[in-house]
This record gives structure tokens, sequence and C-alpha cells, in this order.
């Protein structure tokens, strides 16, 4: 047979309102989710395959609200020369009956809703052996079954799974249902397309999660991706190639500081040079360790500088710990009353006898004294 | 720097010149009337340091006649004695003498006098120290002294402790505090969350997200429990519906039924053969109750035989018993009757008895009432009597009126003839004719008063007129013998003699009248009416008749009511006897009677059965007959209910298999209709995305609360700097104005213990005093106490300019001007101890407040006066 070639996806989350980010933000991070299905097709098109396979959570919840569920079932029936295949993951588990039933109702025939464990030919000579998630935790390797399925030997073997193989569970679900990493040897798969981690990841020359096409959170760094499969012959290695997909890009940037750095300079460096493209990442700047109160003072200012640009910008400057120097407390006062509220505080902030939250609320009145006198001196 | 002298010329008043001197180092006090020139004094001294020679500004100094105001003053500085000279307006000059050698003059004298000290409006201690009249407070007076007074105070500090706002940070101190409170103001108020600030917002939002919250996880409760719900039912009615189910469900119904009817038509045969058992068993019972009927009537006729003989002879018996008892009744109710009589009799003696006890008694009561009534009522008469004699007579005022009458009247008298000249005439021997007046003849060597005017006839001779001329106060002799008859007159008596009589009569007649009046208390207290009313109540004499021994009666009497007691016992005992005695002859009889109604009974009853024997006999053939029947179809249901089904446990059998077909039925339809329900609330729950809501719900929760807790974290740091900051402020102005409370402070405490002061950043003056532990605004405090707070001030200061090395007398004038006596003593003695090191120069009118001052007194002296 001729090889045969399709795109793994998965973890689309479809519906997720994303309510951790503001308002104007929310808009967009949910319109590139839903634009992800169209994008999909397009790649898919344009890698010469006419299937899609999604590896579970198409959908963010068992009882996505109408709007979703069928805005999502119209963009797959538009692109009709394709074949989506859906498979029910821990979030939109079989459970979730209401959906299922009404996908299955509501699906025009280019739309494969795999509720039931059993080999499907989704092409000549191409066997597809999908494990739907009965539920939310189903407590055991969903997979097993796939080694005793027996299929015609010159056909082609796909399983489609959801869940964590090793640690890589996006729920930080219980590892009692891990999946078998050699899965794809011990059922004589060509390839074990998974769903569930959000990163992509290769587990095996014929194991691989594509991750989510669009990222959802911090969690992960880059676009989102998906994964062009070839196939060319039972039992050959499967090609595999990672294919960008998504729109938004998400930096969690934790830039480990010590006093004496430039931490702007620092922070900049690892953000998009290109100022136009910036408003197409989100940033989450979480600076560690140590910092003067200058070079605080340094990073606030870039946020409030450049935070505008990006699509979404927020600085948590909480695991930051102050420390003064003497030319931070000079500069608030060298001497008399001001110079002594300074000391008292970095003195404060820097008393390991006291709380935690005590010594941020020190370091933050310390910060916000000296703030406030910079201005003054502007 | 020190003042020694200071001489005036042509300054004000002084247009000749005068001296003070004798300044000492410590305190000097000058204390004159007004008008004096202390002021003058005052400001000469200030003229001397601050007016330069050639300046145009002396006019005020200058007096109203004209001339060129000259001022000499004699110093101690630290490089010894010196002395300034400067006068004004023509023939200016300045000059500077040491030991006698002019060592400066104009210009240069002018540099050395501003080398001692700078002028009050650049900081010199002058605006500090030296106090004019009515300048009381330390921030009164002009714009111009007010500001010199600061900067000297500035200057001064400044010199000891530095910048005020270098030590408590000044305006940017002042500037970061009011943007962290105007910062924590936007966030919070006193009571909690400023209304529609960012915080409150925040609290609000995650209040609001979590009732959403809550509320969708009961919904998402509800999908799940309704998913669940109907994945059940849904199983369920598969289980009811299977066809194999209910179709064997079938087949136990059927089956169930015939067993049923089987057993029901077996049970109906059981039944006829136990009918004919019991119809048998029925008979059989029959016959043996009248065979045992018969044999019970034998035996009752031969029971009711005996039983009318016996009763009989009870009944006559008992007859004979209440005739007894009858006549014992009669015997003991006659007794009863005697002991009566008897006692009436008995207690007719006994009354009796009383009766002449208490006409004794009233007799005795009466006798001694009337011998008290005729005693009350002859005192009475008498006490009429003496009260009449009471009345009767003068009053001893009127008798001692009279008295006094005849004695001045009697004075008056003997003081006339005393004073009057007096006749004697000498009849010579043989001479018989006799001189007389108004005919009456005069005695010879008898010396005659001549009171009034008089004529003696002189027989033979004529008659000789005597006039007494002015020696005898006729009228006041006159007026004392008419006061005399008049008192006379009001006594009614003739003479005094008589008067005093009667006044003892009357006297003696009120003493017996108080004398009757007692007795008449202790005899009839109650008044005579009363005592008549009580005889009348007691009872006339009446003849006593009978015994009169009470006791013996009394005795008598309680003897026959025990007799009387006793024979009402015995004849109740006697009619308790009769009463017995006649109800069971009663009985006795109606047994009797009884008796032979029964044995009329039995007979009969055995009569009705015939005759005995054969009667017997047709009955024991019947009761053998039916029991044998009887056996007979017992034995037979025996043997079929043995292998009989139980109708029972078949009717069991078949409801139970009916109500299994019935349940499923109406299960399957429970669970249609739950389905349906189920099916709607998923449908509505399921399409409004719930999960979705809540994950958002969620979500937005987590922000909110985080947003909530970045403002509580705010708030936090903003408290934290303003307190910090507050302290640190606070902490500095205490230790910026230390240097200046530890010289206040003894002096300040000898006013109020433990008193303090708080000062201003701007002023460098004290805004607040603190005492007994409570903060005062000191534009709160009486004149008096700013005038004391204000001059310890000065005082300090004075003090940190000596120890900074610039001595400057302390010039007072009339500085204490509100101070009541006990505080102007304390404050003599804060001049005092201030004025160790520092010379004070106090100026005042209140020459007579100030005498107690101690201290060097200063005094005005005219040149070349000793």
């Amino acid at each position: 047979m001729s090889e045969f070639r399709f795109l793994h996806t998965a973890d689309l989350h479809l519906g997720k309102r994303f309510g951790a980010l503001p308002e104007e933000v929310r808009a967009r991070t949910a319109e590139a989710r839903h634009g992800i299905l169209a994008h999909l097709a397009q790649v898919a098109r344009q890698h010469g395959t006419q299937h899609i396979l999604i590896a579970g959570d198409t959908f963010d919840t068992e009882t996505p609200t109408d709007r979703v569920w069928r805005q999502a079932v119209a963009a797959m029936g538009a692109a009709g020369d394709l074949h989506w295949w859906l498979l029910p993951g821990n979030h939109d588990s079989l459970g979730a009956e209401a959906l299922w039933d009404r996908l299955r109702a509501a699906a025009p025939a280019n739309l494969h809703v795999l509720t039931d464990i059993e080999p499907i030919e989704m092409a000549p000579g191409v066997m597809l052996l999908p494990a739907p998630l009965p539920r939310r935790y189903p407590g055991r390797d969903l997979t097993e079954w796939m080694n005793a399925c027996e299929t015609d030997p010159r056909a082609l073997r796909i399983g489609l799974a959801h869940g964590a193989v090793r640690d890589f569970s996006e729920d930080g679900g219980g590892n009692d249902a891990l999946l078998a990493i050699d899965r794809a040897e011990a059922a004589r798969l060509d390839y074990l397309a998974l769903g569930d981690w959000h990163g992509q990841m290769r587990l095996g020359p014929r194991t691989a999660y594509a991750g989510t096409p669009e990222q959802d959170s911090f969690r992960h760094e880059g676009p989102g991706a998906c994964l062009l499969i070839t196939l060319t012959a039972p039992g050959d290695a499967p090609q595999i190639e990672r294919l960008e997909t998504g729109q938004l890009e998400w930096h969690d940037l934790a830039p480990d500081l010590v006093p004496g750095q430039d931490p702007a300079a620092l922070v900049l460096a690892a953000l998009p040079a290109d100022p136009a493209a910036r408003r197409n990442h989100l940033v989450r700047l979480r600076p560690q360790g140590r910092a003067r109160l200058a070079e605080h003072a340094a990073l606030e200012a870039l946020a409030a500088e450049v935070g505008p640009q990006f699509c979404h910008f927020v600085l948590d400057c909480g695991a930051l710990a102050i420390e003064p120097d003497a030319a931070d407390l000079d500069r608030i006062d060298r001497s008399g009353a001001l110079r002594v509220a300074a000391d008292r505080l970095a003195e404060a902030a820097a008393d390991p006898a006291r709380a935690a939250p005590d010594r941020a609320v020190a370091a933050g009145a310390l910060n916000r004294l000296y703030g406030y006198l910079q201005e003054g001196a502007q | 720097m020190k003042i020694r002298s200071i001489t005036l010329s042509d300054i004000r008043q002084f247009t000749r010149p005068v001296t003070v001197g004798g300044f000492a180092a410590g305190l000097n006090v000058l204390a004159a009337p007004n008008e004096a020139g202390k002021s003058t004094l005052f400001d000469a001294i200030h003229a001397l340091f601050f007016i330069p020679h050639r300046s145009s500004r002396i006019g005020h100094l200058r007096p109203e006649a004209g001339g060129n105001p000259e001022i000499r003053a004699e110093l101690d500085l630290p490089d010894g004695p010196c002395t300034i000279v400067k006068r004004w307006g023509r023939g200016a000059m300045a000059e500077v003498i040491r030991q006698g050698h002019v060592i400066a003059r104009a210009d240069a004298a002018e540099a050395f006098v501003t080398g001692l000290t700078a002028p009050a409006e650049e900081g010199g201690p002058a605006g500090l120290l030296w106090v004019r009249q009515g300048v009381i407070a330390l921030d009164d007076g002009s714009r111009k002294e007010v500001e010199g007074a600061l900067l000297a105070r500035r200057d001064l500090m400044s010199s000891v402790t530095g910048e005020f706002e270098t030590v408590t940070g000044g305006r940017r101190m002042d500037r970061a505090l009011a943007r962290a409170e105007a910062d924590l103001e936007r966030l919070v108020t006193l009571r909690g969350p400023k209304a529609g600030g960012p915080y409150d917002r925040a609290k609000k939002a995650v209040e609001s997200l979590t009732a959403m919250r809550d509320d969708l996880a009961q919904k998402q409760a509800a999908l799940r429990d309704a998913l669940d719900r109907r994945r059940a039912a849904r199983a369920e009615i598969a289980q009811w519906s299977d066809p194999a189910e209910a179709a064997h469900r079938a087949q136990r119904l059927v089956a169930a039924q015939a067993a049923h009817e089987e057993a029901t038509r077996h049970a109906e045969r059981l039944a006829g053969l136990q009918a004919t058992a019991d119809h048998a068993a029925l008979r059989a019972s029959q016959a043996e109750a009248e065979l045992r009927r018969l044999t019970e009537a034998e035996a009752a006729l031969r029971r009711a035989s005996a039983g009318a003989r016996s009763a009989g002879e009870e009944a006559r018996a008992a007859e004979g018993a209440h005739h007894t008892a009858l006549a014992a009744l009669g015997d003991s109710r006659a007794a009863v009757e005697a002991a009566r009589a008897g006692q009436e009799q008995a207690e007719g003696v006994l009354a009796a008895a009383h009766r002449a006890v208490a006409q004794e008694a009233a007799q005795k009561r009466r006798a001694e009432l009337s011998q008290r009534l005729a005693t009350a009522q002859e005192l009475t008469q008498r006490l009429l009597g003496a009260r009449a004699a009471a009345q009767t007579g003068p009053e001893a005022a009127a008798v001692a009126a009279l008295e006094r009458a005849e004695t001045t009247l009697a004075v008056l008298e003997r003081q006339g003839a005393a004073a009057a000249p007096q006749i004697v005439l000498r009849y010579l021997p043989g001479i018989a004719a006799r001189a007389s007046i108004d005919g009456a003849a005069l005695e010879g060597d008898s010396p005659l008063p001549v009171l009034a005017p008089l004529t003696l006839d002189l027989p033979g001779l004529g008659a000789l007129s005597v006039t007494p001329g002015q020696t005898v106060d006729a009228r006041g002799l006159a007026e004392a013998r008419a006061e005399r008859d008049r008192a006379r007159a009001e006594t009614g008596c003739a003479d005094l003699l008589a008067a005093r009589s009667a006044l003892a009569t009357r006297t003696s007649a009120q003493e017996a009248v108080a004398l009757i009046e007692a007795q008449l208390r202790g005899l009839v207290p109650e008044g005579i009416e009363a005592l008549k009313a009580e005889l009348a109540t007691l009872p006339e004499p009446a003849d006593i008749t009978g015994p009169v021994d009470p006791a013996a009666a009394e005795d008598h009497a309680r003897q026959a009511r025990a007799t009387l007691e006793g024979a009402r016992q015995t004849e109740a005992r006697a009619a308790g006897l009769e009463s017995e005695a006649r109800t069971r002859a009663l009985r006795a009889t109606i047994a009797a009677e009884t008796a032979a109604r029964a044995l009329q009974q039995a007979e009969a009853t055995l009569a009705a059965f015939g005759p005995v024997d054969e009667a017997r006999t047709t009955l024991a053939a019947a009761l053998a007959a039916a029991t044998a029947a009887r056996d007979t179809a017992r034995a037979s249901h025996a043997a079929m209910a043995e292998t009989a089904p139980d109708p029972s446990a078949t009717a069991a059998a078949l409801a139970r298999a009916r109500s299994v077909v019935e349940a499923a039925d109406r299960e399957v339809a429970r669970l249609g209709e739950d389905l349906v329900r189920l099916e709607t609330l998923i449908d509505v729950h399921a399409g409004n995305g719930v999960e979705e809501e809540l994950a958002d719900c969620e979500a937005r929760l987590a922000r909110a609360g985080a947003d909530l807790a970045a403002h509580e974290h705010e708030v936090a740091v903003l408290r934290c700097l303003i307190a910090a900051l507050t302290e640190a402020q606070a902490t500095a102005r205490d230790r910026y104005f230390a240097p200046v409370m530890a010289e206040l402070r003894p002096m300040l405490r000898l006013l109020w213990p433990g008193a303090e002061l708080r000062f201003d950043g701007e002023s460098l003056l004290p805004t607040q005093l603190i005492r007994d532990g409570r903060a005062e605004e000191i534009g709160t405090l009486s004149g008096g106490t700013r005038e004391q707070i204000a001059l310890l001030l000065r005082l300090a200061f004075a003090r940190l300019l000596a120890k900074s090395g610039r001595h400057a007398p302390v010039i007072l004038d009339d500085a204490l001007v509100y101070s009541d006596d006990d505080r102007i003593e304390r404050m003599f003695d804060a001049l005092h101890q201030q004025a160790g090191d520092i010379q004070i120069i106090v100026l005042s009118c209140r020459n007579r407040a100030f005498r107690d001052l101690g201290g060097q007194k200063l005094t005005f002296t005219e040149a070349g006066a000793v």
C-alpha cells in the first residue's frame, strides 16, 4: 500500500474561558482556541492528508455550551474533505453522555466519534485502535486491549489514547492509570498517538504526545503544534514531523537574579525582539532571587514600559527578595528619620525571625518608600 | 557678654544723664512704677547694639525737647571689660574704649558691636532672648520679629543638633508620608475597605464570585447526579424490559394460579368432612349435657330439702334474740332520761353561784366609784372657788409698777426735802402764839422744808409768804405722784400695802387651783363624766339567794355530766345490739323463705324429665351413637388433610408472582417518567455549559482572590510604611528637641511635675504641653501658662546659647503679666536656677510682686548723685 499520512493533535480544550486572565485578554485566547480547527484543517490540506486524529480533550469540559460544541461541529463539518477522529479524553470522557449523544446525533459524515473500544478501519488497510476514557479517572490502562486485538497483518495499526505515561499528566492525576510506555511495541502498533500532555514529546520511535495546537497556559514554552505522521508500511518506523500551529505564545520567565545584575536587560533578552510581534505573546515575569531597590524599581519600570506591547504581561515580584544596599538606602536618605525608617524596614525584611509574610510586607514598604522618593526626585 | 552699667543721656525723659549700674553676672531686677524709664532702658540697650550711630531711626529715643541721644555701656567680654559709647544726631559718634584707650571709632566701633551679637532680623539672640513689654508669647510681635525669632531658633538648634529637615526627613519625609497616606486612603477607611475603592471592589468580586462558584458547583453536582441517575435508570429499564425475564415472570404467574386453584378445591372437600365431624360432636355434646342436667337436678332437690329445714330453725332463734335486745334498749333509755334531769339541776345550781359572785364584785366597784365621785365633786366645788380667788386682786406686774412708782416718788420727795429751804421757828419763851400754815399750828424748833410756796400766818404779825424758788423739782414730783396714783389705780387697792396683801391672796389661790387640779387628775383621770358613765353601767344591788360556793357547784355539775355521758354510752350500745339482732332475725326469715322456693323449683325441674330411670337410659343411648359418628368423621378428615396442599401458601405464591409482574410494569413506567425528567434537566444544564461556567468562575475567583490578596498586601505595606515613617519622624523630632528639653525640663517641672513639651518641626516652638499624662494644645492654655512656658523656653534657649559659647543677656521687660502669686514664686525659682551662668535682666512695674524675686536690685541714678 502507499504511505498513509495523518495529523496527530490533542487537547484542544475548546470552550476554555481563561478566567484567570484579564477580560481584554480572554477574548483573544478563546478566539485563538476556537480558530485552531480551521487552522488544523488548513495545515492538513497543506501537507496532503485527509485525516486528523484528536487524542482526547477536544472539549474543556464534559458539558460545553451549545455554542461551543455546535460551532466545533460546524467547523469540522465545513472541512468536508477531511476526516476528524475524536477520542473522549479525561476532560470530555464518555461520562459526558449528553455531549457525546449530541455529537453523534449532530455529527456530519466526516466526523467520527470514537466511543467504543473496537478497531475501526479509518481507511483501507489502516486500522485505528481507540481507547476512549469511560470516565475522568478510569483507574486502569485503557490501551491494554490493543495487545489482544487482531487485525489484518497487512494493515497499519494506529493506537489512539489519552492519559499519562510517566508523570505526564496535566491534571496531576494519580499514576494508577499509567499507560504502558511500550504499548506500541507490545500491541504491534505502527504508531501510538497520545494526548493529555500539552507539550509535544516523543516517547519512542512509535509513540508521541502531540501537545496542544494552541497553548493555554504558561506551563509550556513556545507556540502550540501538532504532528504530521507518515506511515509507509506495517512495522516500518513512522515519520514524525512537528508542525507549529499556535497563534499565541506563552512565556513564563523566572530569571534568578542576584544583586548587581541588570534585570531589565536579562528580561528583555528573553522577550521577542520584534515589538510588533509582541502582541501575540503572553508573558509572566516572576523574578526569583534577590535584587536591590533600584533593580527592583527597574523591573517595575520595564513592566510599565514594555508590558502594554504584549497580549498580556504580568510582573510578579513575590519571590524576589529585596536586598537593599548602602547606595539604595543613601538614595532614600543619608541620615535622619527617613534613613532610620528605611533601615528598620530593611532590617525587618531580612529578619529570619519574622514570618515570611511579615518580611514581604516590610520589603514592600521599603520598596514603596524608595519608589515614592524616586518619583519625587524625578 | 555681660552688661555692667549703662548711662543714658538725652533719651526720652532722661534729658539729664542717668545711670543704671551695678549689674550682676546673674539675676538683675529693675522694679519701678510706670513711666520710670524701664522700657526706655530696654530700647536704649537695643539701640546700642542694633542701631548704627549714623542712623536716623532714633526718633523714638529723642526727648520731646530735642537733643542728641547718647548711650554709654560698660560691658564684660570674654577678653576683658570694655566701654561702648554711641551718640546719634548732631555729633553722632561711636567708640569702643578698653583700658582707657579708644580701640575703635565710628564704623570700626559699629563692626565691633555687630560682632558681639547679630541683629534680631538676622537671627541674633535679641530676637530670641530680649522680650520687650507686651510681647508675651514666643510667636508674638511683628512679622519681622517673629521671623527673626524663628531664624534665631533655627540657627541655635542647627548649631546644637543640626538641621531640622536633615534630622526629621523634612519635606521628603512629609511627601512620602502624604503619598502613603493618600494611597492608603484610596483603599481603606477606619472602618474597613473604602466603599467603591479598588480594595472594596476586589473584596466584593471575591464574594460575588464565591457565591457564583457555589451556585455553579451546586448546579454541576445536580447535573452529575442527574447523569448518574439517568444512567442507572436506563440500566434498570433495560433490565426490566429484558424479554427472557418478562417471560419467566409470566410463567411463574400461570403456575402459581394453577397451584392455587388445586389447593382451593382440596380445601373445600376438607371443609365438608370437618362439618360432618362437627355436627356429630355437637349431638354427642348435647346428649352428654342432658344426662348431666338430670343428675344435677336430683342432687339439687336433695340440697334444697336440707336447706329449707335448716333455715326455718335459724329464723326462729334469731327472732328470740331480737326480743331480748329490745328490752335492754328500753332500760338504757330510761337511765339516760334520769341522768339528764340530774345534770340540768346541777347546771342550774352552778349558774346561780356564778351570778352571786358577779353581784358581789359589782357592789364593791359601785361603792368605790361612788366614793371617788363624791370626793371629786367636792374638789370641783373647791376648784371653782379657788379659780375665782385666783382671778381676784392685782396682777404681780401692777404691784411691781406701784412699788417702782412709790420708790420714785419717795426718792424725789427726799431729794426735794433735802434741797428745799427750811424754816425753823423758835418761839420765845412765854409766847403762846403760834404760827400756822393753812390753819395748822407750827411747832417750834422743828425744821419745815419749803417745797412749795407757802404762807405762814404769824399771829400778831401778819403773814409770811415763802417761795422756795427753783430748788424743788415740782414738776417731776407731780409726775411721780401722778404715776404712783395711776399705778395704784391699776392695782385697785388703796395703797401699796393693800396691794401687796391682795397679790399674796391671789397667788395663794392660784397655787390652790394647781393643787386641786392635780388631785382631780389623780382621782378621776378620765374625768367625772366618765366615772359617772361607768357607775351607770354597774347593776343595781339585788338579793342574792342560794349557795354561793361556785367550786362545790362546779364539782356537782361535772359529776352530773359524767353520769349523763355514761348513760348515753350504755344506751348507744343497747341500740347497736338491738339493731344487729333485728337484722339477723330479718335475714334468717328471708333465708327460710328462699330455701322453701328453691325446694319447689328443684322439685319442678326433676319432674320435667319424667320418670327418672327411663330418662337416664334414653339419654345414654343417644350419647353413644353421636360419639361414634363424630370419631368416624374426624378420622376421615385427618387422612385427607395429610395430603392436601396449603391454600394460604399457594395464595401467597400467586400474590407474589402477580406483584412481580405488576411491579415490573410500574417500575418501567416510573423509570420512564424519571428518565424524561432527567433528560430535561440534563438538556437544560448541559446546554448551558455548567461545567464550562464553573471552570471559568473558578479561574476568575482564583484571579480575584489573588487580586484581593494583592490589595491586602498593599494595605499591609502602606500601613507598615506609614508606621515606620511616623515612628521614625516622632523619634527624630524628640531627639532633635532633646537638648532644649534637657535645659527646659528642670524648670518646667518646677511648675508642673512630670510635664513635657512637644515641639513643632516648622516653627521649632512647643505645640503641646503634656502634664498628668494629658496632651494640651498650647493655644488652649491660659495666658499665664503660655507666658510662663514662653519665658522658660527663652531661658532654655539662653542656656543653649551659653553652652555654644554665645553668652547673651536675657532681658525681660514685664514678661510675667498674667502669672498668679504661686506661679510667679516658682518662676522666680526658675529664674534663679538659670541665672547661675546667664545674665538675666528683669524689668517690671510690679514693684511689690517682684520684691521677692531676689537678685541684684537696679535703680536709675542721676549723674553726679551720690
